[in-house]
């Protein structure tokens, strides 16, 4: 299990490097999801058209971020559902305690959602006496193994069928079998049962509409509308960036969230929920509240540098297509938020001094920019965040030692002739095929100087 | 577009999210096909939206327990009620041909367990009811007023499904394993 912070970054991306099963794991699960996303894509001729467009929806929301969370819970409060807004986690935590003992609630029913991971809310509630159970088939996965989500969407991504039928066998007694129908059928039962039971369901949110006060729930398994149907209470957790306008601008996102999380033209259930449930209908929820949390959503909003990060509908396409993750896994990143948008959402809700490895850990490629399906420009941000980290001298200082040095090198052609010949000269003595597999360079080879210089060749060319 | 080529995307979207597709020329044709359909399957008993009443005599093995969901007293009887029917009959405000979606609206008609705890679910519409895509769905159940004034709208596009174990797809998860559309078109001769 890797250190869970993102302090043990370099740590852990050594550890799972070498850690061949996760590697496999990881790539299969990550290039199968690309591969289904791209045709998708290619069937939806508009996908550029679409991404400004969600790009524009997404920056007026979170440009007027405080006017629709108002108008939302306006809305919400004609509609019958409470709105509880919380600064950080804690308060968050103590809310969802307090509406749990109102309604003497033991049992929890919880519908897949990052900020209740964000916000360690099953650890708080467990605490309090409340079982808790995730009942997404990777969220109960990962529960029972004790592990946290390698990824916002598939959060068992890292686990090979064997290792969840071991897993099921052990902690449920169930025979062993690595047929992921029966594996899921077992679960199916198991839950069932929990749902029937639940005294609250509490799920997230993947977008909340301004304009009518609607809760927008994207899932294919069916267990959020469970979770939000069958018990008598349903807290909905949330951060403050999921707000959408309209109606039509939601629907517009709608379209790009199941394309670039999985790969679908749409999920298997989209469910709007606007109010409880009415005195003529038979079932449904008797409350909704919903939780509106910050945690250092603010902090991201007011500098104009990382705001748009708050764009992201968090779909795990910039995961998928890092050739990073793809390389280590999402737990290596200590964080919730794993990938490139977990890099910079990280040392917001944390702290730069804390989270600022994560920017470090990305080959700036560039390719989660292109992907993402709002237009963060997330390769960007990050290299700001490794400015500050530079500025507010988080880095080593050999490093920016060295680099002063290589800034004066670079900048002065006498200094750079005489330094390169001085390596050329020096060569010879530690190899002339460069080094090669030496412990020194574990994953990266120092490749043999050319013959001649490219400035000596430039030369001599010209002389001809 | 005319509704035969709606009709046929529909159908074809419907089918590559392993969902399935059958069009009535009329409400008595719709029944029977359900009938077979729970013969064929053999399932043993339904739990049917008010709006339809099927005939009994349809039902090649009498045994089949036929529920209408107004005969439940009680939130917990219903609940029960449901748990225990393996095929549920529902009502779609709208379909999608885009998508191949349904839209399904709450109502003491058309609770919302009804499409989401047996462990088939047909859903019936007609095709005065099948849009483009879902931007239309949008704009005519803004016009009604019904996506304000519901308490909960539901999207429904094939069965129940993960892919959280190795990327394998398994339908039935938590909701129907199979799941089926019946268009009616009256228009039909």
């Amino acid at each position: 299990m890797e250190n869970l912070s993102p302090k043990y970054f370099r740590e852990n991306i050594r550890r799972s490097l070498t850690d061949e099963k996760l590697c496999t794991n990881v790539k299969k699960a990550t290039e199968l999801t690309l591969l289904k996303q791209k045709s998708v894509i290619e069937d939806l001729n508009e996908w550029e058209l679409l991404r400004q467009q969600a790009h524009q929806i997404r920056k007026i929301a979170i440009d007027n971020l405080d006017y629709y969370l108002e108008l939302f819970e306006k809305k919400c409060q004609g509609n019958g559902v409470q709105v509880i807004r919380a600064s950080n986690g804690e308060e968050a935590c103590v809310s969802v305690k307090e509406i749990l003992s109102n309604g003497s609630a033991k049992l929890v029913v919880k519908s897949k959602s990052m900020v209740t991971e964000e916000i360690q809310l099953n650890e708080q509630l467990e605490k309090a006496g409340i079982e808790v159970v995730e009942t997404d088939l990777g969220e109960y996965i990962i529960q029972l193994a004790g592990e946290t989500p390698s990824h916002i969407t598939a959060p068992a991504l890292h686990k090979s069928r064997e290792e969840i039928g071991k897993l099921f066998s052990e902690k449920l007694g169930l025979p062993y079998t690595n047929d992921p129908t029966v594996l899921t059928g077992y679960s199916r039962n198991i839950l069932r049962e929990k749902f029937l039971k639940a005294d609250a369901g509490i799920s997230g949110a993947n977008f909340l509409i301004a304009e009518t006060g609607t809760i927008v729930l994207v899932e294919n398994e069916g267990n959020a509308r469970l979770a939000t149907t069958i018990p008598k209470i349903h807290i909905v957790i949330t951060g403050i960036e999921k707000v959408v306008p309209s109606i039509d601008m939601a629907f517009l996102l709608l379209k790009l969230l199941p394309t670039s999380a999985t790969g679908q033209k749409i999920t298997s259930y989209v469910s709007l929920i606007n109010k409880p449930k009415h005195p003529n209908e038979i079932d449904g929820p008797e409350k909704i509240f919903v939780i509106l949390l910050d945690n250092g959503r603010s902090k991201l909003l007011k500098n104009p540098e990382t705001n748009s990060s708050l764009y992201c509908i968090k779909c795990g396409a910039c995961m998928n297509i890092c050739p990073v993750y793809q390389s280590v896994g999402g737990h290596a990143y200590g964080s919730v938020y794993p990938g490139p948008i977990g890099s910079i959402l990280t040392p917001a809700m944390s702290s730069l001094c804390d989270g600022r490895e994560l920017a470090f850990g990305s080959t700036l490629c560039g390719a989660c920019t292109e992907i993402c399906p709002v237009k963060i420009n997330i390769h960007h941000t990050l290299l700001w965040i490794r400015n500050q980290a530079v500025a507010n001298s988080y880095t080593p200082f050999t490093e920016k030692l060295l680099f002063r040095v290589w800034r004066s090198v670079m900048n002065n052609l006498f200094l750079y002739n005489l330094l390169s010949k001085i390596v050329h000269f020096l060569q010879p003595l530690i190899g002339r095929d460069g080094l090669k597999n030496s412990e020194d360079s574990e994953y990266k080879n120092i490749p043999e100087l050319a013959e001649k210089s490219f400035h000596e060749i430039w030369k001599s060319e010209l002389s001809k | 577009m005319d509704h035969n080529a709606l009709i046929a995307q529909f159908k074809s979207e419907l089918e590559i999210i392993n969902g399935e597709c059958f069009v009535a020329s009329n409400y008595e044709i719709a029944a029977k096909i359900i009938a077979s359909f729970i013969n064929e399957n053999q399932y043993k008993s339904a739990l049917v939206n008010n709006r339809f009443q099927l005939n009994e005599s349809l039902f090649v093995n009498s045994a089949i327990n036929i529920k209408y969901v107004e005969e439940f007293g009680t939130d917990e009887e219903f609940k029960n009620g449901v748990v225990e029917a393996d095929v549920a009959v529902s009502y779609a405000e709208y379909l999608v041909a885009q998508t191949g979606s349904a839209i399904l609206i709450a109502s003491n008609n058309e609770p919302r367990l009804l499409s989401l705890l047996p462990r088939a679910n047909i859903i019936v519409s007609e095709v005065a009811n099948l849009v483009p895509d879902l931007s239309v769905a949008v704009k005519l159940l803004n016009s009604r007023n019904l996506f304000v004034e519901s308490n909960c709208v539901t999207i429904i596009s094939g069965p129940s499904r993960t892919a959280d174990i190795e990327k394998v797809l398994v339908t039935g998860v938590h909701g129907p394993k199979k799941m089926c559309v019946i268009i009616v078109n009256l228009e039909k001769d």
